[in-house]
């Protein structure tokens, strides 16, 4: 099990890199079998059989950021959201799994998408609590499981294709 | 609320279906979604919930009839009721979930209490009340004129005339067949997730799908795929029929139950229904339409799951499913941009030197009208567009004043 400055270095950083759009560094932190989910309705549902708002595995994680960075036709991402994200309350237990650690904190994105003709953008607010696991390996610290429960995630939601 | 005004010459203004084009004024303003909530909203049928949802004795979802709040209830001998979710007293709402299950609904006002059925059974303090000042409210809640059920969908109606549901539906019945058949239980249920959409577009029906942009098309324009203007304002796209790649024990399961007819049409099912004017069906999902405003639509899309396929099919409907929709998904979330979009560009319908129109004339005539009333197209042609706003048409013009 790590430290809980460790867990806080490493979220903080990979916080900075989602904010920066820095998205194949992002990559280079997940396991291969890593799964990254943003549960909907409720944060306690079994995810295979209720619909999740994001539930993928680390193959279909590459067809995402394919969508946004290369494909040209994601279109609720042009102009792309800029986003500031704040990481807090961060909490570490042991994991089931030698050599894991389960990470829980509190996330706060702020979301705007500039540039626009449109004048009447806002700022986008998302809270949300997350929970990881993340794995060391060979000195490296990797993300196995990263869940993202919104705070609104049974309320009415905008498209929201950024990574959370 | 202003008196309606809109005449059926503004409406033939509107709608031009000889050149396949509509005024975006139908966008934009105020007065025609005022129209539309009267003349549609107010007397079509409307999907209100499907059975599985109010499954038990007591079950109840909250909904709307157009801008109306309602109480779908499942009362204790298995009826169905359509109540106005509004006290007769003074017009608070009784009842706040989205869902559960209850006897009663209270008013927490003045404590006036309902029964499931909308009977007015008790109030505080009655003996402040002459006879005849509590006989006003003898009829209890307001409730919607007509209730029906088609394989598990059901509608309602605020008129108390008008078409049968059964006449109403027409030619998509056929759909909703395949749609309920797909169960090898006969038990297709709304369950598992419901997603959430604020759309800041009009769209009547939310059926106006913006399939005109260049991701709109391209995936399209190879495909064989067919649109289907059922009449009636529904519509369909429907994939070509193919050989069922379902998990072989599903495929036999539903051989078993239906034969063999049946069964392959509900398999080889790969079409997207448009029920106007506030449903559209898909064999994994349900979306339920809201209007809210002139640019405002909010659309509640459910999952649909057969509890009795196997698990490797289950797991297969809700991970494509989840791939392509919601806030997230491949899909989704780039149509709701583009129609967002649509509703920033309509703003030139407020300077009448400018050309109003939205084009809806791809494929208008090379279109085939069959010997039964439905028209067909390529997919890519905007047939299933047009659809509806012949049939918005009709009813906004059957509603106008003299």
């Amino acid at each position: 099990m790590i430290e809980r400055m460790h867990a806080e270095a490493f979220l903080y950083r990979e916080a900075r890199l989602l904010d920066d759009g820095d998205l194949g560094a992002w990559s280079a932190l997940l396991t291969d079998d890593a799964v990254y989910w943003v549960p909907n309705n409720r944060a306690d549902v079994e995810p295979q059989t209720h619909l999740s708002i994001v539930y993928n595995d680390r193959r279909q994680l590459e067809g995402r950021l394919w969508r946004i960075t290369e494909s040209g036709i994601n279109h609720s991402q042009d102009p792309a959201s800029r986003t500031v994200r704040f990481v807090s309350n961060v909490e570490v237990e042991p994991a089931a799994a030698a050599g894991e650690t389960i990470v829980r904190c509190t996330l706060l994105i702020h979301a705007y998408r500039g540039g626009m003709q449109r004048r009447d953008g806002v700022v986008e607010a998302h809270a949300a609590r997350c929970e990881y696991r993340l794995r060391e390996a060979s000195g490296n610290l990797k993300i196995a499981f990263k869940k993202v429960a919104l705070l609104e995630m049974d309320g009415c939601l905008p498209p929201m294709t950024f990574l959370l | 609320m202003a008196v309606d005004e809109l005449s059926a010459a503004a409406v033939d203004a509107l709608v031009d279906p000889n050149r396949g084009r509509l005024h975006m004024r139908i966008y934009t303003d105020p007065d025609v979604f005022r129209a539309e909530i009267r003349r549609i909203f107010n007397t079509t049928w409307l999907f209100v919930a499907h059975e599985s949802q109010v499954a038990h004795a007591g079950d109840y979802l909250t909904s709307y009839m157009g801008l109306v709040p309602v109480v779908v209830t499942r009362d204790e001998d298995g009826g169905l009721h359509v109540l106005v979710n509004r006290c007769m007293h003074r017009g608070a709402t009784i009842c706040q979930r989205e869902s559960g299950n209850a006897s009663f609904f209270r008013c927490e006002y003045h404590a006036w209490t309902y029964d499931n059925r909308g009977r007015l059974i008790g109030i505080s303090r009655p003996k402040g009340y002459a006879q005849q000042e509590l006989d006003e409210f003898a009829a209890g809640l307001s409730t919607a004129a007509r209730i029906a059920s088609y394989r598990g969908l059901i509608f309602a109606s605020f008129a108390s005339d008008g078409p049968s549901l059964d006449a109403h539906l027409g030619a998509a019945k056929p759909y909703i067949d395949e749609w309920a058949d797909q169960s090898p239980t006969a038990d297709v249920r709304i369950e598992g997730g419901v997603w959430k959409h604020p759309e800041f577009l009009h769209r009547i029906g939310g059926l106006l799908r913006a399939r005109t942009g260049v991701s709109g098309l391209r995936p399209w324009a190879d495909s064989t795929a067919n649109g289907y203007d059922l009449g009636g304002g529904h519509s369909v796209m429907e994939f070509p029929r193919s050989e069922s790649t379902h998990a072989p024990e599903y495929i036999a399961l539903l051989h078993e139950r239906l034969g063999s007819e049946r069964a392959e049409r509900a398999l080889a099912a790969s079409w997207r229904l448009q029920l106007f004017p506030n449903l559209a069906l898909a064999p994994t999902n349900v979306r339920v339409i809201r209007p809210l405003a002139v640019d405002l639509t909010e659309v509640w899309q459910y999952n649909v799951t057969l509890p009795d396929v196997p698990q490797s099919t289950a797991l297969d409907r809700i991970r494509s499913e989840q791939l392509f929709y919601g806030p997230s998904g491949y899909g989704s979330p780039d149509d709701l941009e583009i129609f967002e979009r649509i509703q920033e560009g309509c703003l030139a319908a407020t300077n009448e030197q400018l050309d109003p129109y939205v084009w809806l004339n791809r494929g208008l005539r090379s279109e085939v009208h069959r010997a039964d009333g439905v028209r067909v197209a390529h997919t890519t042609s905007e047939v299933e567009q047009r659809a509806i706003y012949y049939a918005w048409s009709a009813l906004m013009k059957s509603g106008a004043p003299e």
